[in-house]
């Protein structure tokens, strides 16, 4: 313990050993490939078998029976057609032309397994790694991880038009300081909570914080430049900051017209998904550590059970948006710094009841995509077997997609703990494993 | 609804957890020569591997092949095909032959081949000599002896103090440590400070200025005393004490899974611990009645019968999950343990679930003790996703006496319904079927269990026992809804007889339960009988009655004078509430794992005093709120400072950030409208209506003028506000509040709408209360910050005010456009020449006609086509004003327009129109691009009565005035398109048919806004505006938020 130095360097001193500024950027365990994470949450259950998991003996076999879990079941051929794309010619169906033409940008996941067959425990488990209590989300351990490049704006955004399931648990900080819980904007007219001054004119807001911080310089001067109390100060700087640089962030309109045509954007939409794909383009460009967004919900979303053509209407809504983000970072050249993570919390069932329109639950193979930040493109990594029931080869549990996702981030799973309730926790628990084959 | 949504549990994810300490007692391994590096190694790479891809099969029962992977020994050892293992040597080790699929008979494991990473790894171990070190808890039993937390509560005098600093017993304790570490406390805090820190951390609230200035003026020796008496009589000293225990059982109104349904009822039990704290009941008793208060109940008195079922909803509250009643009790129980281990023992048991605790000594054997008492117990439910309903799961409050005492028509009409339910649900069909289910159950569990006895597995039938579950509990689903109809009589019939339900606890069929080997219910270890952890019993385990759960039992085992933990949690827990942190930092975590505390002889100290005083907490409030320790200076010397940063010994008092509760309750009670009463229930939707799911969950914010303690809590979607300042985790204890300082929290402070009209209620106060200015300031600061205004400080906020007055005033000025020029006039008198000097004079289309108007001539328009061009086109900015005097025809076209220079679709400029084809129905409108349009309401005209109209556009609005008076209006910052039509008069543009019939006369064009049509601020408005502002500093400066 340094004994030199003036009574504020001390009260400084003091500061820090409580932990210091905690969003102040910071080097991760290794060096990092992705310094940036766009998640992309498809709530309700992406059919593997119906978008980037091509089963042609399931097509084959439509109507037969299986045994499945004791049961007889009825295998459902997907109602998709698909084709090869991609040099590595991996089959995608017509619900996405659009990422099919990116495919050689994305590395392909087709073992995922999840631990949970509700919506709820499963979720919770793609955020936050166990399907029974909540805990820390993935965004919320980066950010504790890596702190932020913009201190004017939150590490981790979520654009969630609706809640997904869990509510906002799934991007809690939990017992982590809560500085790192995510942020929620709702795309639309007021997207951040209490951003706007309901003042007449920002001069008077302006006024009125001038008067604040002398305020609360002289009380922080009686009390010896208490650094708690600064750190409450900057916290105001802080916001007016955020008053006029999130406002910029998300306004679109200096957008070019052929960027609005690649997301499909209409002029003066501030809603659609297109909207928020561009968003979270412009997010992550203002130095926003975490972005998800959440497409679309706990209502309205992939669960389709009464018919897969449900699927068309979303992946309607996706694809062209999310094609164009993949594109429109790569064009910029911040593909190679950012990660895009395409997750959803399970898939859909190859059999059913008799010629069932829709398909079940199912998280014991499924599909995932992943593309630039440190990410082989091109990659197929994983095989489920001949109907897309059980994974076959190279299984990713969601703790391994968490362990690979924070190595691309320059993150150990291992060592990103946090002391809480008498242990250490992990996103990953006691598991995971890097997915190296995936890693270019 | 969809049926199945929730299917099946997958089977091998259950083995989430090591498993390689086995379950039993028997732990022969050494606690030998495995270097640190080696030990790491293996413990990072190879043990949950092995976990992860080997021990479904080779775990801890012997498999077909004989082979357990599971210890050293075991590994070498090997199964009928040879010892496993080779030290040193991969290649001759069978185990690596079997991972990388060497020999075609033996291909491990059987699901596919490992990444060749993992194989690597397993070979780099056995080449390393395969090091496998002692399992920590081996270690823990033998340290667990002589942990200071398990000691017995040692009877200590306090040390004797030669500086005569100390003034009482805790002084003493904490001068000794100071004189240790060379330090010197600072001076005392003053008087204003004092009563404002008590008061922030007995009641949670700002004191009233005139008790400051009582205090301060008060020298009389017992004036502290009556201070800290007067607060802990008080019912605000329960509500924010009572929010310290309830964020240590974790508190919530609804149930958690993914449904959350509210508990109406979760609300008496908040009451509960509230009115605990207020009375002083003792902590023992406190404790007991929340563990078995319903037991206790039963013995009588009556008149605690009410308060003791009730308080058994520290166990009911326990967190719910999925989608089904009572869905995996196994978790239900886990948080059952968890919150008492850490809120009452300080203890994390939770962890000794799945395997034996790794730092503490629990054994999972300890763990499925306690558990027993639980799953001998029934939890309450409030309701699941539909066709899901549970309103039979809650107590009804009602002794024998009181039923006795009941009117025969109530008792007969409860008991008549309570006879239907039973025979309706008796008959019903699904019965059997529910029957047929669980006999099947039964027996492929059976099954099951010989398959794992002999050491085998069966994924089919694992997975089946988890479908069937589900199905069974869809069963108990359909059964529960056919009576729900006749339920909700019930409980309306109980309502009326005057009757409550609580959200409590009772008696299930007491039973013995078995370990569940890694936390698997359906995988049953040995037997143990209910108790409470064997290291902790000290030789004399529970002895529990026959025909009883063992909640009685534990819960005076829990609070016996002997058990060394509880009364230290306790006494550090209120210590960490008082001082901001704990003597043990790690309030919830008093084991091997957690911190030591910083002063044990005074926290045993503490905690004899404690049970000494028949457990009183007040007791401890006043030791501690006496000590010249809790009333010493925020200040910092500079040679302390540099000793001990962090304050680690006490040589000054912390200063502390405001909770969330106490910010929003403090800054109601200054700004006046915080109701001090307890609110009644809160106001969710009628339990017959509710049809919460997964895809919809139950979701509410309720805003309240009452104390936030009373604020309606979710779980699943957690309180905005709360959640923002760093609240309560709804979900699990919160031993601790954290303190950030985030930006989200200023934007909150400086634009939420509660922040302003709170500021503005509390302006408003003081200006009626003090038509004196200076005066007006000083009882500003004396009332939000409870200290008199320093030299200067008067002058210097009437400064700001008069400023922020002032710019008010001409911003609202300049807001309103500044000046206005007229800029076209037509009087219409006999032609179409504009008299405004700028010559933009019109042209006549059509056949319009000069006849007598409102003043002089106007003109007349017949709706065919005729219309006036000025031939101008102008670009009049954001503030701009047109006015004519119209006498409409008694019809119109569609979409007729009296004025404007728009050309419809996505053209700019502005219109004043009809409304489609109402006649006579007028909004004013104008592009902002694009097809987005600002339009205000309509303002209706009367045909045939000569009215004036005025559309007026300023940077924030747009308005219709009609006869001088404001008709109508739109808020619109967006900016105005200028056009590039002609202004014109009678026209809707696009269509020759869409013109207006009637006379116009007088029209003319501002540019600016004419002195008539702005809102004048009145010099009142302004004033009041300039001290909402100060308002608003005052409750979110610093010296607010902070209590020094």
């Amino acid at each position: 313990m340094a004994t030199g130095g003036s009574l504020r360097d001390r009260l400084l001193q003091a500061a820090r050993q409580e932990g210091g500024h905690p969003l102040a950027p910071r080097r991760g365990h290794a060096a990092a490939r992705a310094t940036n994470l766009i998640i992309v949450n498809l709530t309700g259950g992406l059919s593997h078998i119906d978008s980037f998991d091509y089963k042609p003996r399931l097509q084959a076999d439509h109507g037969k029976t299986i045994d499945w879990r004791g049961r007889p079941f009825f295998l459902n051929a997907s109602p998709f057609r698909f084709r090869p794309y991609g040099e590595n010619g991996l089959p995608v169906s017509e619900l996405f032309p659009h990422l099919a033409r990116r495919i050689d940008d994305l590395a392909v996941i087709r073992s995922m397994v999840n631990d949970h067959i509700s919506h709820g425990q499963a979720t919770l488990a793609m955020h936050c790694g166990l399907t029974t209590v909540p805990m820390p989300s993935i965004g919320s351990w980066i950010s504790y991880g890596l702190g932020t490049g913009e201190p004017n704006l939150p590490p981790f955004v979520v654009l969630a038009s609706a809640l997904p399931y869990m509510g906002n648990q799934v991007w809690d900080a939990s017992f982590l300081p809560a500085h790192h819980t995510g942020t929620r904007l709702v795309p639309g007219q007021d997207p951040v909570p209490h951003l706007k001054s309901p003042l007449p004119s920002v001069s008077l807001g302006q006024l009125e914080q001038l008067m604040l911080s002398k305020i609360n310089r002289r009380h922080a001067e009686d009390r010896q430049r208490d650094p708690r109390l600064q750190a409450r100060m900057s916290s105001f700087r802080t916001a007016a900051g955020m008053m006029k640089l999130a406002p910029r962030v998300l306004d679109v309109s200096g957008e070019t017209r052929s960027t609005l045509e690649q997301y499909g954007l209409v002029s003066g939409d501030r809603r659609s998904v297109a909207w928020q794909m561009l968003a979270a383009r412009r997010l992550v460009e203002h130095g926003v550590r975490v972005v998800e967004v959440v497409h679309t919900g706990s209502g309205a979303n992939w669960d389709s059970h009464g018919d897969m053509q449900q699927h068309r209407t979303r992946a309607g809504e996706l694809d062209r948006p999310l094609a164009a983000l993949i594109g429109d970072l790569k064009i910029r050249g911040m593909l190679d710094t950012t990660l895009v993570a395409i997750c959803t919390e399970f898939g859909r069932s190859p059999a059913g009841t008799e010629n069932e329109k829709g398909r079940n639950h199912h998280n014991s193979a499924f599909t995932c995509l992943l593309a630039g930040g440190g990410v082989r493109a091109g990659a197929i990594h994983g095989q489920s077997d001949q109907y897309g029931n059980l994974v076959a080869s190279d299984e990713v549990h969601v703790h391994d997609l968490h362990a690979t996702i924070l190595h691309l981030m320059g993150l150990d799973h291992q060592r990103l703990t946090y002391r809480f309730g008498g242990r250490d926790f992990r996103l990953t628990d006691v598991h995971g494993r890097v997915v190296s084959e995936i890693i270019s | 609804m969809k049926r199945r949504d929730v299917m099946l549990v997958r089977y091998g994810l259950l083995l989430l957890v090591l498993l390689l300490s086995s379950t039993g007692a028997h732990r022969s391994v050494r606690a030998d020569e495995v270097e640190p590096a080696a030990a790491e190694f293996f413990e990072a790479r190879i043990r949950p591997l092995l976990v992860r891809r080997c021990l479904r099969c080779h775990g801890s029962r012997k498999s077909g092949r004989g082979l357990r992977l599971d210890s050293r020994k075991a590994v070498v050892r090997g199964g009928k095909s040879g010892p496993a293992l080779v030290a040193g040597k991969p290649a001759a080790s069978l185990l690596i032959r079997a991972v990388r699929h060497a020999d075609a008979g033996l291909k491990m494991p059987p699901g596919g081949k490992l990444p060749e990473e993992e194989i690597r790894l397993l070979e780099h171990w056995i080449r390393l000599g395969a090091p496998w070190p002692a399992n920590a808890s081996t270690r823990t039993l033998s340290d667990a002896a002589t942990h200071w937390s398990f000691q017995p509560v040692r009877p200590l005098g306090p040390p004797d103090d030669p500086s005569g600093w100390a003034e009482n017993p805790i002084d003493r304790f904490v001068v000794a440590r100071l004189k240790q570490q060379g330090l010197k406390p600072v001076g005392g805090a003053d008087p204003v400070t004092l009563i404002r820190r008590v008061h922030y951390d007995l009641v949670g609230l700002p004191p009233a200025w005139k008790d400051v200035e009582a205090f301060r003026d008060d020298h009389s020796e017992d004036a502290y005393r009556r201070l800290i008496d007067r607060l802990l009589g008080s019912p605000q000293y329960g509500e924010r004490w009572g929010r310290h225990w309830l964020d240590l059982a974790r508190y919530a109104d609804t149930q958690g899974g993914s449904v959350d349904c509210p508990i109406p009822a979760a609300r008496l039990y908040r009451d509960y611990v509230i009115d605990s704290f207020t009375s002083d009941k003792p902590y023992d008793e406190f404790i007991r009645e929340q563990i078995a208060g319903d037991l206790m109940a039963a013995q009588g008195p009556d008149g605690q019968f009410r308060e003791r079922v009730i308080a058994t909803g520290f166990l009911g509250l326990s967190i719910r999950n999925g989608i089904f009643k009572h869905y995996h009790p196994e978790l239900i129980i886990e948080d059952t343990i968890d919150t008492i281990g850490r809120s009452i023992l300080g203890l994390t048991i939770r962890c000794s679930r799945c395997h034996d605790h790794k730092v503490e000594p629990i054994s999972t054997a300890d763990y499925y003790r306690l558990y027993g008492i639980f799953a001998s117990s029934r939890y309450p439910f409030s309701g699941s996703e539909l066709p899901g309903f549970s309103a039979g799961e809650s107590v009804l409050l009602v002794t024998p006496a009181q039923w006795a005492a009941l009117p025969i028509e109530h008792r007969r009409g409860i008991e008549g319904l309570r006879a239907t339910i039973a025979g309706t649900l008796a008959k019903h069909p699904t019965r059997k079927d529910l029957e047929r289910k669980r006999k099947r159950l039964a027996g492929d569990v059976r099954r099951y269990h010989q398959i794992r006895s002999r050491g085998d597995f069966d994924v089919v039938l694992r997975t089946s026992i988890d479908d069937q579950d589900i199905r069974i509990r869809e069963e108990i689903s359909k059964l529960d809804n056919s009576v729900r109809k006749l339920w909700y009589d019930l409980k309306g019939t109980e309502r009326l007889a005057g009757l409550e339900r609580a959200y409590a606890m009772r008696e299930a069929s007491p039973r013995d339960v078995h370990v569940q080997v890694a936390g698997d219910p359906f995988d049953p270890g040995p037997l143990v009988r209910r108790g409470v952890p064997e290291l902790l019993a000290r030789g004399q385990q529970l002895e529990i009655p026959a025909g009883q759960s063992g909640r009685l039992q534990l819960a005076r085992w829990l609070t016996s004078p002997d058990n060394p933990l509880t009364p230290r949690v306790a006494a550090n827990y209120i210590w960490q509430f008082h001082f901001g942190k704990g003597i043990v930092s790690t309030s919830d975590d008093f084991g091997l794992g957690g911190a030591a505390p910083t002063h044990p002889e005074l926290l045993d100290w503490l905690a004899r005093q404690f049970i000494d005083n028949r457990w009183s907490v007040k007791h401890l409030h006043r030791l501690i709120l006496t000590s010249k320790t809790w009333r010493l200076s925020g200040t910092a010397s500079e040679k302390s400072l540099a000793t001990d940063p962090t304050n680690r010994w006490y040589w000054r008092f912390d200063r502390r950030r405001r909770d969330a509760e106490s910010i929003r309750d403090g800054i109601m009670q200054v700004a006046g409208t915080l109701n001090p009463s307890r609110p009644g229930p809160h106001p969710f939707p009628p339990e017959a209506n509710w049809q919460f799911s997964q895809h919809g969950p139950f979701k509410a914010v309720y805003d309240s003028p009452h104390r936030s303690v009373y604020l309606m809590t979710q779980r699943l979607q957690r309180h905005p506000y709360l959640t923002l300042f760093d609240g309560p985790d709804t979900s699990r204890p919160t031993p601790r509040r954290k303190n950030t300082a985030k930006a989200l929290q200023a934007l909150y402070l400086r634009n939420s709408p509660f922040i302003h009209r709170q500021a503005e209620e509390l302006a408003k106060q003081l200006v009626a209360a003090e038509p004196d200015r200076h005066r007006r300031v000083r009882r500003a600061i004396t009332r939000a910050w409870s200290r008199e205004p320093v030299a200067g400080e008067v002058d210097e906020v009437l400064s700001y005010i008069n400023q922020y007055a002032a710019r008010t005033k001409q911003e609202a000025d300049a807001r309103q456009g500044g000046a206005s020029k007229l800029v076209l006039e037509y009087l219409f008198d006999g032609d179409v020449k504009d008299t405004s000097g700028r010559k933009r004079h019109g042209t006549l289309v059509g056949d319009p006609a000069f006849v007598a108007g409102h003043s002089g001539q106007c003109v007349s328009l017949d709706g065919d086509g005729d219309y006036i061009d000025s031939g101008a086109v102008m670009d009049l900015g954001n503030a701009f004003a047109v006015e004519c005097w119209v006498r409409p025809g008694p019809e119109q076209a569609l979409y007729a327009d009296i004025f404007g220079n728009h050309l419809g679709g996505n053209s700019r400029g502005f219109v004043l129109q009809q409304k489609g084809n109402e006649t006579n129905q007028f909004t004013a409108s104008f592009g902002i691009g694009g097809d987005a349009w600002v339009i205000s309401k309509p303002i209706t005209l009367t045909a045939g009565k000569w009215q004036h109209v005025a559309m007026v556009r300023t940077p924030s609005k747009l308005q219709l005035f009609l006869d001088g008076k404001l008709g109508a209006e739109v808020a619109s910052p967006a900016a105005a398109r200028p056009s590039e039509l002609s202004f014109r008069v009678g026209l809707g543009i696009t269509l020759i048919k869409r013109c207006f019939r009637g006379e116009i006369d007088e029209l003319r064009v501002y540019r600016g806004v004419p002195r008539r049509y702005r809102p004048r601020a009145t010099a009142g408005q302004i004033e009041l505006a300039a001290w909402s502002s100060y308002s608003r500093l005052l409750l979110t400066a610093n010296e607010f938020l902070y209590v020094d």
